[in-house]
């Protein structure tokens, strides 16, 4: 199998690396210390499986794992960590491979023996125990893997067929429905309209326009965007508390 | 005469009863106090434990000076967290603990892990509870340097006011959005200010405070304890 070993340490990348060495079905294609990188180097690198560590700095394990559902990088996954973590509990371990630090020989040979690609049911499970919502959206483009800081997300407007998220330096399409981002990030971002959803900390203020139509103005960004009659009682309300 | 005698005993087998009631609370006080801040001695963190061991067993193969080194410094802290609770340490002890705890985590965060340390020298011997600089560190590693990806720098000053002695530690802080309100620091805090109020009543204070960008703890007590002396 090719594997990418991903941990914010050295020493304990180390260790999984040098354990590996001398399995000779197994190949180390290369090393990640966080989970923006991962993303990164795994649709680089195509590995079969993904040694996953749980706490890292900036994106931690249980979101990277996410990414490689929603972008379909299908990987097997087994996560690493020092501690039983609650979060891990409310999985069904047979099928996440899970190896608790310092990692056992015998213990990791079994889990690349078994481990299979994270399936839709375990994607679910772990969008109900991850902590927090994602810190990044992530997005295949003609660029490659996109991954955006969700604290530079202008807004997410949906069209037909799917969701645009703007951000401050461009545009990626994302495989979603609008509901979804809305029920993720819901504390930070508000329903301006049946098609558009706010980054709240970028709102600016509100224009009136001819007809009664009301736009709202956004920091950073010069076209504005369309507030429905029906949710401009909420914008008001978070405009005055700005 | 035989009636004077008689009231004299039961006089003197009053005191005596008396002060023997006495001792036994004090007794009694000693030992549940002694429990008391027993229960609140600092407990290393499981996730130190664990990954100290990854530490040593990476090191093994690679480094073995380095791996025996961390044995020793693992081992000196957990005594010190078996140690009787409510000892005080000469200051430069504690500060010894903390660089061997350091040292670890500098082996598993590397550059991403900075210390500033301004320590003044005491004129006078000055203790300070075993075990309370230290956890201070853990946070500010767990919630300051830890969630960066770049990591960050500690900085650590002690000074003498007068009689008070006089600890702050400033860490940053990941931006608001990805802070993470923790109950494991807010226990430890609490457990410290516990722990400092039965040495020191309300001579002793612990503060926290939030800047900007970074996370200051500051820790007064006197260079004198109050009371105890176990």
């Amino acid at each position: 199998m090719r594997i990418l070993i991903v941990d914010d340490e050295s020493l304990a990348r180390d260790r999984l690396r040098r354990m590996l060495q001398h399995e000779q079905d197994h190949e180390v294609l290369g090393e990640a210390t966080n989970g923006m990188e991962a993303v990164r180097l795994s649709a680089e690198l195509q590995p079969d499986l993904v040694l996953l560590d749980i706490r890292m700095p900036g994106m931690d394990g249980l979101e990277t794992a996410r990414h490689f559902l929603t972008l379909d990088e299908p990987r097997g996954v087994i996560f690493c960590t020092a501690y039983e973590e609650h979060a891990i509990q409310a999985f069904d371990l047979q099928a996440v491979g899970y190896l608790l630090k310092p990692v056992r020989k015998k213990n990791l040979r079994e889990a690349l023996g078994k481990t299979g690609k994270l399936n839709r049911a375990q994607l679910a499970a772990l969008n109900t125990v991850a902590e927090a919502g994602r810190s990044h959206i992530s997005a295949r483009t003609h660029k490659g893997i996109e991954l955006i800081a969700l604290e530079d997300v202008h807004y997410f407007q949906a069209d037909q067929k799917y969701v645009t998220v703007r951000f401050g330096t461009g545009e990626v399409i994302i495989d979603d429905t609008l509901r979804e981002p809305e029920t993720e990030f819901g504390d930070l971002f508000v329903r301006v309209h049946r098609n558009a959803l706010v980054a709240k900390h970028h709102i600016e203020g509100l224009d009136r326009m001819g007809g009664g139509q009301v736009r709202l103005h956004l920091r950073g960004l010069d076209q504005s965007i369309d507030v429905s009659r029906r949710h401009l009682p909420a914008v008001r309300e978070i405009i005055r508390r700005l | 005469m035989l009636t004077q005698l008689t009231i004299a005993g039961i006089l003197g087998g009053l005191v005596l009863r008396y002060f023997y009631v006495q001792q036994r609370l004090r007794i009694q006080e000693q030992a549940e106090l002694q429990s008391r801040i027993q229960a609140l001695q600092s407990r290393i963190r499981p996730h130190f434990l664990f990954n100290s061991m990854n530490i040593i067993a990476s090191l093994i193969a690679t480094d073995p000076e380095t791996a025996e080194t961390v044995v020793e410094d693992l081992s000196e802290l957990f005594r010190a967290s078996l140690n009787e609770a409510g000892n005080q340490v000469p200051i430069d002890d504690e500060l010894d603990l903390c660089q061997r705890y350091i040292r670890i985590e500098a082996l598993r965060l590397g550059d991403r892990l900075k210390l500033e340390w301004h320590i003044q020298k005491p004129t006078t011997p000055v203790k300070i509870p075993l075990l309370t600089l230290q956890p201070l560190l853990e946070n500010a590693i767990y919630h300051g340097i830890q969630p960066l990806p770049e990591g960050g720098t500690i900085a650590v000053a002690l000074t003498y006011v007068d009689d008070i002695v006089e600890i702050t530690i400033t860490n940053p802080l990941p931006a608001p959005g990805r802070r993470h309100e923790s109950e494991g620091n807010r226990m430890a805090l609490q457990n410290i200010r516990s722990r400092l109020s039965v040495l020191y009543g309300d001579r002793a204070d612990l503060t926290t405070q939030v800047d900007e960008d970074s996370f200051v703890t500051c820790l007064k007590f006197p260079k004198m304890p109050a009371m105890l002396e176990m």
